[in-house]
């Protein structure tokens, strides 16, 4: 996208974690959790059947894959200053 | 237990058909936007994958993608979780044999399902454009057509274990998605968002300090006309889906068309508004982005919900696409150059939600009502990214270690027009002083 830069937000992407062996760590970290998530949903669809517990177990299960994501996008870097 | 066959009259059937032929202009139109989002130098190469990938998703879908995605009622694997059956994948032979090409419900989930996956693959094009090789546009999308869309397809709109999720778990009427808002926009979306973070952003996008450099499109009136001929195409992706998987009659296609319309148009206008707001002047490209967001949108919610209703999940599908644009490339630092991951997986995941939210989805009788479509719908969510993300980017991360998808840097440079293909989409032009000096 030819977006306009807007200089009051700064790039955040990957900037804590420049080792490449801790972004990997981090990113298959963060793909686990995808994957738990995903896991917990199922187990609470299977496993309760009273509503509520059913709902909470769900959304538990959304916030741990939100986490992984929050991890997997940590381990891509952001790239810096690659000329043409 | 098996989600029953619907039942077709001749009538039902030719319309379906005539839907299923419109649906093309949808990818037509994607392809324009594409293009016209990208840079000159890589104009023909867009156009020329886009073509490739469709042919190759058509012929994936035929060896094997209709296989594993079935269609309710037809031989499927199904596993004994607890009592209740899951319908994981289906058990149809390859090459589409024994099945009858008779404007059954059967067949005409076939050629719906090989035109929408030839949609789904060129999605990941907008992300990856101005440096994304041919070859691993080819490869990418085989593992698409035969692996992601087939069996995420068939847990939504093959009687699968999402569908059932009423029948089953008394959630609704299970996973609901009318015209492919998270079988094709969704997958295909998460897709780009794959292939931009194994691609890397094009050389040059970032300055030393990371911050973005603006390379704006290089044709705004083939992305403005792909926006509008995209609307036709989902006017038959959205009547043809609803049609096939949500039991409405023809009667129905009027309010789908309205309601498409008016998604669209909202979200389109919205985006114009905040990026008027914002930057002072409505930004074309958002404003296209915000439209094609409203579209795929749109295609979950179609056949469920009032005219204002779908304004409602335009206006809201636009702020979405034109805040996440902003957020992807700024915050994220992910270069997606025709917005590809905000319109499609944004804007998609968005609509699935929304029939929670605002739709009136009929619950079976044997189902216990409907106050748990919105949890059926969460994890239809939550399906698409804890695990449709993971497997296709381990799918492609693999496929990026044994053959490399980005193009070496001396074709970034030169363009992929020239570097590829060995011509350009605009011979009569010289545009780039550059490629044509020794160096």
């Amino acid at each position: 996208m030819g977006l306009r830069p807007d200089a009051t937000l700064a790039p955040r992407g990957g900037g804590s974690f420049r080792n490449p062996g801790a972004r990997s760590a981090m990113k298959i970290l963060g793909f686990l959790l995808l994957l738990a998530g995903w896991g917990i949903v199922l187990a609470a669809v299977v496993l309760l059947m009273a509503e509520a517990p059913r709902a909470a177990f769900v959304l538990a299960g959304t916030g741990v894959e939100a986490l992984g994501l929050a991890l997997v996008i940590r381990a891509h870097p952001a790239p810096r200053g690659e000329r043409e | 237990m098996p989600v029953s066959t619907p039942f077709f009259s001749d009538t039902a059937a030719a319309f379906c058909a005539a839907f299923i032929f419109m649906i093309p202009l949808a990818i037509a139109g994607l392809t324009l936007i594409n293009t016209g989002l990208g840079r000159t130098r890589s104009a023909a190469h867009l156009m020329m994958s886009s073509l490739c990938a469709v042919s190759i998703a058509a012929l994936v879908y035929l060896v094997c993608g209709f296989a594993w995605q079935g269609f309710a009622g037809r031989p499927a694997h199904v596993l004994t979780v607890g009592g209740k059956g899951w319908n994981w994948i289906a058990a149809e032979p390859f090459f589409w044999r024994h099945l009858a090409l008779d404007g059954s419900p059967a067949s005409l989930a076939a050629l719906f399902g090989m035109v929408s996956v030839g949609l789904a693959a060129i999605i990941p094009l907008g992300a990856g454009a101005d440096r994304w090789r041919l070859s691993g546009i080819c490869a990418s999308t085989v593992l698409l057509a035969g692996c992601t869309f087939p069996l995420f397809a068939h847990w939504v709109w093959g009687g699968g274990w999402l569908a059932q999720l009423g029948e089953n778990y008394g959630l609704g009427r299970g996973f609901v998605d009318a015209g492919g808002s998270s079988t094709i926009q969704a997958v295909g979306g998460l897709t780009a968002l794959s292939i931009a973070w194994i691609l890397g952003p094009r050389r040059g996008k970032y300055t030393n300090d990371g911050m973005p450099s603006a390379i704006p499109g290089h044709n705004a009136v083939l992305v403005v006309f792909g926006c509008l001929l995209a609307l036709a195409g989902w006017w038959g992706l959205n009547s043809a889906g609803a049609l096939l998987f949500s039991g409405v009659g023809p009667g129905e296609t009027v309010r789908i068309g309205v309601n498409t319309m008016l998604s669209a148009a909202a979200s389109a206008l919205m985006a114009a508004v905040i990026t008027q707001t914002r930057f002072g002047k409505p930004d074309v490209s958002l404003t296209a982005n915000g439209w094609v967001g409203g579209l795929a949108a749109s295609s979950a919610t179609c056949a469920f919900v009032r005219p204002a209703e779908a304004a409602a999940i335009g206006i809201l599908a636009g702020m979405l696409v034109t805040l996440s644009v902003e957020w992807f490339e700024l915050r994220m630092s992910v270069d997606d150059p025709g917005g590809s991951i905000s319109a499609h997986a944004m804007g998609g995941l968005w609509g699935v939600l929304s029939v929670g939210l605002f739709g009136r989805v009929a619950a079976p009788s044997s189902a216990g009502g409907n106050s748990g479509q919105w949890l059926a719908q969460v994890v239809g969510i939550a399906t698409l990214i804890g695990f449709v993300l993971p497997l296709t980017y381990g799918l492609n991360w693999l496929l990026n270690r044994i053959h490399p998808q980005r193009v070496a840097p001396e074709g970034e440079h030169q363009g992929m027009d020239l570097h590829e293909l060995g011509a350009g989409a605009y011979p009569e032009f010289i545009t780039h002083s550059d490629e044509f000096t020794q160096r």
